[in-house]
């Protein structure tokens, strides 16, 4: 009874710790004034309005937007391919390189990989940096191990190189292994590693602060800027941001349940 | 005639894999004639499933060649050999219905839908599977799912069906009912059929023929009778069944020298060239009889019993023999005769000359 209490109340008080600045920021972003009250004081909507107004808030959420579809669509089809390979060559020594090549981007700060990309793609006459292609770049690299990770496991469980034999002996050619099988079993694999990566992306600040320019920011780094404007506004665009976030991150996992469910019918 | 040709049978002619420095298979040089079943046997590192591999297509032989039909296989793909195969962890797709699993081969040959369904219901029908045509593999135990990978093989009309090792995931009860299903389909089809299995008894019961690897060769090949009662090895003697193997020296004209013992054994003509030769004795457990005490003819031996093991139709008993080494003779005792031998007992047992195999 008593061990059930303790656990009740520690998982209330680790939501109250994640979910509290949410709400709060939600409850921010309609108040007129907050300052110097527990709660904001008065009704209004015109964060939100001021928000979509502004230019500079509207084109970093599509920036975001666009930089983490496609990190997610180059990541997806580089891990497929490179986990693909990997399984079938089953090579104790490739494996090794593999495993360590998805540890560095973990164990190398965020910082170090963004000052490092600043001296490496920054010649005199030729810059990357300021430009959403480096950005890209850098997040396809720090979110790939979180997209080749799920997908690795998922190509080891299902056993893939016996199912590739089988399929090859019933007579199908290689890409209608790949399409009618591997990709139908592959499938819990790139939802999760798709909704990781997504998220990491959109949510990305640190390289991206030190990246881009004044024409390719980011929704986190403009909404970091936004506090300096006033307490509401900067409230709207994180609910914004969390908004765009939850809805992509349904709207991807139902994607991907509505394509398994089609693969499972049978085409 | 060769025995390899007819249009589903499956010949190698020396054929031979090397991994790295390791010779996993060499120069093997075998005919399976259509619609046998032949048994691949031998310890794990023997090379069988090497051997297998290379006559599906996934591996490439270094040396030799792969017929089937009579026809070389070389430079041909797995999906043009017309190959089924069966694995030991069923490898069905997780993501189609028993249905569409076993349509699938048969689907990616575009056969006519009609067609492709009624093959799969008769299919199905015939290993009692066609009430879970529609479950997933995921919701059939490991048996269910075995017969499914099964006719999913068969789906394609193969020339020949290769099976390894498929019942060494199963339980013993179910191993021993789907063994003589697949030896039920073998026979009613006619199919060729390749079984390669680290387990001897199931290769003797089920198979026409089997043949006996070691090392990457063939050790020897035959019928299971064949290879019960005459191995051509010692390594075959004691892998094929139980077997007692007495080391000794053979004197010449049928006499047989053992820890000072002289048996009379059956021999072979061209035995008489070497005597004096180093021999091998192999006499089955169940070819020692008792014999009662006031018997004086040859191949008599006595002995205490030293261990009993009861199983169910016979009692297999540990023999300890009067001898320098303490040698200990294996002998099978049908019941009556087994449960009155107790530990201790003195024991006295022979053979006929016949029933005991003299290797050099």
């Amino acid at each position: 009874m008593l061990r059930r209490a303790f656990s009740v109340s520690l998982i209330l008080l680790y939501f109250s710790f994640i979910l509290a600045p949410i709400v709060l920021m939600l409850i921010g972003s309609f108040g007129e004034k907050w300052f110097s009250t527990l709660l904001p004081t008065g009704f209004t909507l015109d964060w939100y309005v001021q928000l979509f107004r502004k230019a500079m808030y509207t084109r970093a959420m599509v920036m975001s937007l666009w930089v983490a579809g496609l990190t997610v669509l180059i990541n997806g089809a580089v891990s497929v391919l490179t986990v693909y390979a990997v399984h079938v060559l089953d090579s104790r020594r490739i494996r090794a390189a593999f495993d360590f090549c998805l540890l560095l981007p973990i164990a190398i700060p965020p910082v170090v990989m963004g000052l490092g990309m600043i001296q490496a793609y920054n010649w005199k006459g030729f810059s990357l940096v300021g430009t959403w292609q480096l950005l890209l770049g850098a997040h396809l690299v720090y979110t790939l191990p979180f997209m080749m990770r799920p997908l690795m496991a998922n190509i080891e469980m299902i056993r893939w190189s016996t199912l590739e034999e089988m399929s090859l002996s019933l007579g199908a050619s290689l890409w209608t292994t790949i399409r009618r099988v591997l990709i139908p079993n592959l499938l819990p694999g790139i939802v999760s590693g798709a909704l990781m990566t997504f998220a990491m992306s959109l949510g990305e600040f640190q390289l991206a602060v030190m990246v881009t320019g004044s024409k390719t920011q980011t929704f986190p780094v403009v909404l970091y800027q936004a506090f300096y404007v006033s307490t509401g506004f900067a409230c709207a665009a994180t609910v914004l941001m969390v908004l765009t976030s939850l809805l992509a991150l349904v709207g991807l996992s139902l994607l991907g349940r509505s394509f398994s469910g089609e693969a499972v019918m049978g085409s | 005639m060769n025995p390899g040709s007819g249009k589903n049978g499956v010949e190698l002619i020396g054929v031979g894999k090397l991994y790295g420095s390791t010779q996993a298979v060499r120069g093997v040089s075998l005919a399976v004639r259509e619609g046998e079943f032949l048994s691949v046997v031998g310890p794990s590192g023997c090379g069988k499933t090497t051997m297998l591999r290379m006559i599906a297509g996934f591996i490439e032989p270094d040396a030799g060649d792969v017929l089937i039909g009579g026809v070389s296989m070389k430079g041909v793909p797995v999906r043009g050999r017309r190959v089924g195969i069966v694995f030991q962890n069923y490898a069905l797709f997780p993501n189609m219905t028993v249905r569409e699993n076993v349509a699938f081969g048969m689907k990616v040959q575009k056969r006519p839908q009609l067609q492709i369904e009624e093959t799969v219901a008769s299919l199905l029908a015939m290993v009692n599977m066609a009430d879970r045509a529609d479950s997933y593999p995921r919701q059939l135990s490991g048996g269910q799912q075995q017969r499914v990978a099964l006719v999913r093989a068969l789906a394609i009309e193969p020339r020949v069906l290769l099976l390894d090792e498929p019942l060494s995931a199963l339980d013993a009860k179910v191993r021993n009912t789907l063994r003589f299903e697949i030896k039920r389909i073998q026979r009613d089809s006619g199919i060729t059929m390749i079984y390669v299995t680290h387990d001897q008894e199931e290769a003797l019961s089920i198979s026409d023929r089997v043949a006996l690897m070691r090392g990457g060769s063939l050790e020897q090949v035959g019928t299971p009778a064949e290879l019960y009662s005459s191995p051509a090895s010692e390594f075959a003697a004691d892998f094929i069944g139980v077997n007692n193997i007495l080391r000794g020296v053979y004197e010449g004209g049928g006499k047989f020298a053992w820890n000072g013992r002289f048996f009379t054994v059956e021999t072979p003509a061209e035995a008489e060239r070497n005597p004096g030769a180093r021999a091998i004795l192999t006499i089955r457990p169940e070819r020692l009889v008792p014999a009662e005490a006031e018997y004086d003819g040859p191949n008599a031996l006595e002995g205490r019993v030293a261990g009993r093991i009861f199983l169910g139709p016979l009692t297999r008993v540990a023999l300890a023999v009067d001898s320098p080494d303490g040698e200990t003779l294996l002998l099978d005792l049908l019941n009556a005769a087994g449960e009155s031998a107790q530990m201790g007992d003195l024991l006295k047992v022979r053979f006929a000359p016949s029933d005991a195999h003299l290797l050099f």
